[in-house]
């Protein structure tokens, strides 16, 4: 068997030409469809980790216009606060968003002045400099406010810390009290909170000149049943409108939705051109395999006349075939797993900020046990026909 | 035990081309002795490479026998007709059929390869079959580094190398020049003068004039066996 072996070797070495092709093959093909794969599941999940920046525990609710709108399905502000009885309900508020001509000292930027609530899953990001406004602050209405790492730019763009400065935003005026983390990088930031956070209060009290809202915010206890809540706080509405109106949510599972679509059909591509690859690179290793196939013919003409066995002639060229997996899979995967681990990190992560686990054993083993089937077979089926011919005909073999 | 090296009797061999049935040989009987020169001569069509096909034991007959050092070989498989040409055959072809991208040594030594013989002693083997036909000096060239004579002779040594009862050539000149020609034939006149058994296969009266014995066929018969006629 040994002998058997290093015959083989002897045999690819002496075909220099032959063999060099029959590897880069190999290596390319296995090279390329690891480096597919891996970058497939680093696309995939750096989409699924962006999808993650979505969850919120908010969601919208407002009249269903799709029938006309109507001024009475307004919502009374004084019925607001019996929402948060509704199990799943923490904290029902009335929602809107107002754009402001703001300045900070004499820096001016447009930001949108939006209520928002005291407790922290009213926001998407946490807090990065000061506090989010205390529950007491809400209850009396008071003059301060929360700004996003977006407000903070527009209005230092030199990094100055600006909390505890005072805003000025239209008729606000409000004590800056702290600023939200940015969001991460790439993640497309989904959420309801503003430029400007200022407790539901203080917005009545300074934007708000009517009894009745038309959009509310609803932060639920549990985004598990967010769904449910999302019912429960629609028929209620429904109920005090005696039935006249409906209402509609928006939530974060409505873009995560259509994010899932979007995704579906990414991994449908990934995977089509990852077969792609892996076709190619099987025509490439068969083609070289098949070019030398005269040659053989007429050497396995050769080897029979001079007393090789079938199986004698067969085994060595299936092990030359066998060395030329392994030495092509092995240089292939490494070259597969450095382009692979390169782009992921050059950019792939860069842009997504997201690090995802890459299945590295999983797009080796396919790559590989396909390119040795294919290197097996198209190396060893010319030589299992040879074999089975009569020498004389194999010697004739033109 | 038969004391010829080659026993052939009433051997035919017929072959199917499509619905057509062609008869190479129809009946061929002759022995040759051990350490007898034969040519086996005849125009194209005569038989002639069935009949080494046959000899070679390339090809089995349709009927007849076929002893070769008293073995009957007629009806064995494939791997005992394998068996049979490492062990007792040696082939020299026109187009010396060496394997390309190969040193001289390890072309000469691969029957002992497929015969189990260790590495080290097929080395030492095929250095001194080399040197027996004078190419000592030329053990690591590659068949497209030798001459068209050389590669013959790395063939003839080839064909030694398991010390073979009988030495095949089929036209072992066909690809040489007269120079050269005479060179191989020269070594055969060697060997043959060693006591080996030859038979070459030629469509060439000059070449077979080398040998002991001619025999011929014509339309796959033996017409004529017998001494041969030296050109002076």
């Amino acid at each position: 068997m040994i002998n058997y072996l290093v015959e083989a070797a002897r045999a690819l070495a002496a075909n220099r030409l032959r063999s060099v092709l029959a590897l880069v093959g190999l290596i390319v093909g296995v090279g390329a469809v690891i480096a597919i794969q891996v970058l497939g599941h680093a696309t995939s999940g750096a989409m699924a980790g962006i999808l993650q920046g979505f969850s919120n525990y908010t969601f919208l609710v407002q009249p269903n216009t799709q029938t006309g709108f109507d001024l009475k399905s307004g919502i009374k502000l004084s019925q607001v606060p019996e929402l948060d009885k509704l199990p799943g309900v923490v904290s029902a508020i009335p929602y809107s968003q107002i754009a402001s001509i703001s300045y900070l000292g004499h820096t001016k930027a447009q930001l949108n002045v939006a209520p928002s609530g005291s407790d922290p899953r009213f926001y998407a990001q946490p807090i990065a400099d000061g506090r989010l406004f205390t529950s007491t602050e809400e209850a009396t209405a008071a003059r301060v406010c929360v700004l996003s790492d977006n407000a903070l730019k527009k209005l230092s763009p030199d990094g100055i810390p600006i909390t505890g400065k005072e805003l000025r935003a239209g008729p606000l005026r409000c004590k800056i009290v702290g600023v939200l983390a940015a969001p991460p990088t790439g993640a497309i930031s989904f959420n309801f909170s503003p430029d400007v956070a200022i407790p539901e209060t203080t917005f009545q009290k300074i934007y708000l000149h009517r009894s009745t809202v038309f959009a509310l915010q609803v932060l639920v206890s549990d985004i598990g049943g967010m769904a449910d809540t999302e019912k429960r706080v629609t028929d209620t509405l429904t109920a005090w409108h005696n039935g006249k109106f409906k209402y509609q949510t928006f939530d974060s599972t409505v873009i995560a939705k259509l994010f899932d679509t979007v995704f579906g059909v990414l991994t449908i591509i990934v995977g089509i051109i990852g077969s792609i690859s892996l076709v190619v690179a099987g025509i490439g290793i068969m083609n070289v395999l098949l070019v030398s196939i005269v040659e053989r013919t007429r050497e396995i003409g050769v080897r029979k006349a001079i007393g090789g066995r079938r199986g004698q002639i067969l085994l060595q060229f299936f092990l030359e075939a066998a060395l030329l997996t392994f030495i092509g899979c092995g240089l292939g995967s490494v070259f597969g797993l450095v382009i692979g681990w390169w782009i992921n990190t050059t950019y792939i992560i860069k842009i997504s900020g997201v690090i995802v686990p890459i299945p590295w054993g999983q797009s080796v083993v396919l790559a590989v046990v396909f390119a040795t089937i294919v290197t097996i077979a198209f190396g060893t089926y010319p030589a299992y026909r040879a074999a089975g011919l009569d020498p004389i005909e194999a010697l004739r073999y033109e | 035990m038969s004391n010829h090296a080659i026993e052939i009797r009433d051997v035919t061999r017929t072959y199917k081309m499509g619905d057509v049935e062609v008869h190479a040989l129809r009946g061929v009987t002759f022995t040759i002795d051990h350490g007898e020169y034969v040519a086996i001569m005849g125009p194209s069509g005569s038989g002639k490479s069935t009949m080494m096909n046959v000899v070679g034991c390339l090809d089995r007959p349709s009927s007849g026998t076929y002893l070769l050092d008293g073995i009957d070989v007629s009806h064995l498989s494939d791997n005992e007709l394998a068996e049979i040409r490492l062990k007792k055959l040696g082939f020299i072809f026109q187009g010396f059929n060496l394997l390309a991208r190969t040193d001289a040594i390890k072309n000469v030594s691969l029957p002992l390869f497929y015969a189990g013989v260790p590495a080290r002693e097929r080395t030492d083997r095929a250095v001194a079959a080399l040197t027996a036909v004078g190419l000592g000096d030329r053990t690591h060239h590659k068949p497209n580094e030798l001459s068209g004579g050389q590669q013959q002779r790395v063939a003839i040594a080839r064909a030694l190398i398991n010390d073979p009862t009988v030495l095949l050539a089929d036209e072992p000149t066909g690809n040489l020049d007269t120079a050269t020609s005479a060179d191989v034939l020269g070594l055969f006149d060697t060997l043959h003068g060693e006591g080996r058994t030859i038979i070459m296969v030629t469509h060439d009266e000059d070449i077979a004039s080398h040998a002991a014995r001619v025999i011929r066929l014509r339309d796959g018969l033996v017409v004529s066996d017998g001494p041969a006629q030296k050109i002076a």
